[in-house]
């Protein structure tokens, strides 16, 4: 009997096609095997994809103004662990995509790769070693990477250090043990406000992610103690 | 209504070769693991030998030198302690091999971890306390006033309980005291004892078991019908002593190969969710390749991102596959623990033949 397979993004029970179907993710259209009753269909190269790669497929493709919704997308697949350091350049990312898609920003095809690799250097575990969590450090980048910010600089720099000191304090404010998606939401609700108050970006609409999707998958749930958990 | 006692499996059974012993004790237990048997207490005996935990240091825990001089076997056996045990003919060893969970019931304040030691030190202690003596028991082993007489090696595996202790009846402190060099011996030196020693004669080594029998099912409230060692086991028992037992892989460097429930060689594969073409072309061709294999294969489709209890309760997945899953390595294919396959398909003749070779 054909194995019930589930899908990532609805949950819900997905069926075999063999329709011409868009992926959810990076927009490829092909050959579909699996969708589910919602059209949801992940191609095979995203369902293979490392945590990396699936992150500059799905912001490059993405027509999205939504922060939250690009990072909700991203993190519902796989590739993306409960707790990881993806989180670290997933949130500069789908920041960058956002931003790149209001039309705010000049954002290039280079700013994803710049991001991943600066992101790729906050190493697993920051938050408790360093003092500082990746997903603040994230939006740092992500206003640095927007703003064309490097050492020299003088507004830019300062911009991009105020952007991970917001989000860092925010997520300060949770607690411990470490919670990775708590942390990209606080870091991603923070860069609103920044972006909104310095730059006057307003996104569309910044979906709530509460209550958390993932928390039945987080074995060090803070549960009621964390803002996102109802 | 009174309950009737649970019965557990009194196994007394000795290998003359100590690493044969070891792995007696890890098929019990893998047996008991996979429900194949009833909780069991092993008696046994063992020729002179130091037994060494998973992680004790074969160069730094062990006098080389006093070893040889003695013809002392150093072996190590599956333990999550640094302990190291000393045995020789004068000590009686037993084994428990159970689900612990009962356990919790048996105790006042109960302790993870900690109260089931001491629950069952205290059914070793009871029985030597039918010789007079003060035997107290704690989670760390057994004592007659400050001086041990008995400890153990303990190993987990979610809620089954290894626990492999020696009770020094009649053995060599002197000994005993020359080839252990761990950290504690200088310590230890004056506070070990035997019953032997407490008692001021010898005693007989079968006698002192029937008095732990005794002990132990008072304590534990069970009745141990004694019982040989299964089919499966004696097959389990000689494939642990072929691949890991009875090589320095294991014994010198803790280097163990990877088994799965009742020692069948393993093949893992890991795909993606839902499995894309190549996957689904993997996982058929793993399957076509082991038909002929059942009895001797265990083949484990493990789906990124579905978590660790894709197969039962009781998950065991190598650290190789969790390797390649953090690093995003997929799909692919590990044969008892060894990556093999990754990222393509590869053709049924390799793909036999590293199975074959694992056999």
């Amino acid at each position: 009997m054909e194995e019930t397979f589930y899908c990532f993004l609805c949950k819900k029970p997905m069926s075999l096609s063999s329709e011409i179907v868009a992926c959810s993710l990076c927009g490829k259209r092909e050959k579909a095997d699996y969708v589910c009753p919602d059209g949801h269909y992940i191609c095979e190269d995203c369902r293979l994809a490392p945590p990396d790669r699936l992150v500059k497929k799905v912001c490059e493709a993405t027509k999205e103004t939504d922060p939250m919704k690009i990072a909700l997308l991203i993190m519902k697949h796989p590739a993306v662990q409960m707790h990881g350091p993806e989180h670290h350049y997933l949130v500069s990312c789908a920041s960058l995509a956002a931003l790149r898609n209001l039309g705010k920003f000049k954002i290039d095809g280079s700013a994803f790769d710049k991001a991943i690799s600066r992101g790729k250097k906050v190493i697993f575990g920051a938050c408790g070693l360093w003092g500082v969590c990746g997903a603040a450090a994230g939006i740092g980048i992500a206003v640095s990477i927007a703003t064309k910010a490097n050492m020299m600089s003088d507004k830019e720099r300062s911009l991009s250090m105020q952007a991970t000191s917001e989000a860092l304090n925010e997520i300060a404010k949770i607690g411990g043990p470490r919670c990775c998606k708590a942390s990209t939401f606080a870091a991603i609700e923070a860069a609103a406000r920044f972006l909104e108050r310095e730059f006057g970006v307003k996104f569309s609409s910044l979906e709530n992610p509460r209550p958390c999707y993932f928390k039945v998958l987080n074995k060090e749930c803070l549960g009621n103690k964390c803002p996102y958990f109802r | 209504m009174k309950t009737l006692p649970k019965t557990w499996r009194l196994l007394d059974y000795s290998s003359a070769d100590p690493k044969m012993n070891s792995a007696v004790n890890e098929a019990i237990f893998r047996s008991s693991r996979e429900g194949l048997a009833q909780d069991t207490l092993r008696l046994w005996q063992s020729p002179t030998s130091v037994v060494l935990g998973t992680s004790g240091s074969y160069r730094n825990d062990v006098n080389h030198d006093a070893c040889r001089k003695y013809g002392v076997e150093i072996v190590r056996a599956v333990s999550v302690s640094c302990e190291v045990l000393y045995q020789d003919m004068g000590s009686l060893n037993f084994t428990v091999a159970a689900n612990a969970t009962f356990l919790k019931h048996l105790v006042k304040n109960y302790q993870p971890v900690l109260s089931e030691y001491q629950t069952i030190n205290e059914g070793i202690a009871k029985g030597l306390q039918r010789y007079g003596v003060d035997a107290k028991a704690d989670p760390s082993g057994i004592y007659i006033g400050r001086e041990r007489i008995s400890e153990a090696l303990p190993q987990w595996f979610y809620d089954f309980l290894l626990f492999q202790g020696t009770l020094q009846v009649n053995t060599n402190l002197d000994v005993y005291n020359e080839v252990i060099r761990t950290e504690w011996s200088s310590e230890r030196k004056d506070a070990l004892t035997s019953l032997s020693r407490e008692l001021g004669k010898t005693i007989e080594v079968d006698e002192v078991k029937k008095a732990l029998i005794q002990g132990f099912e008072e304590r534990l409230g069970v009745r141990l019908k004694e019982q040989g060692l299964t089919e499966e086991e004696q097959k389990l028992t000689e494939k642990l002593y072929r691949v890991k037992y009875s090589l320095s892989k294991w014994n010198v460097n803790s280097r163990q190969p990877f088994l799965v429930g009742m020692g069948k060689t393993t093949v893992e594969v890991f795909v993606a969710y839902p499995p894309t073409l190549m996957c689904r072309k993997l996982i058929e061709l793993v399957k076509d390749i082991v038909s002929d294999l059942q009895d001797e294969v265990k083949v484990m489709i493990w789906m990124r991102g579905r978590g660790i209890y894709q197969h039962g309760p009781y998950p065991e997945m190598s650290s190789a596959l969790r390797d390649a899953e953090k690093r995003s390595i997929i799909p692919v294919i590990l044969v008892n623990g060894e990556l093999k396959f990754h990222e393509f398909v590869p053709s049924r003749e390799a793909l036999r033949k590293a199975i074959l070779n694992a056999l």
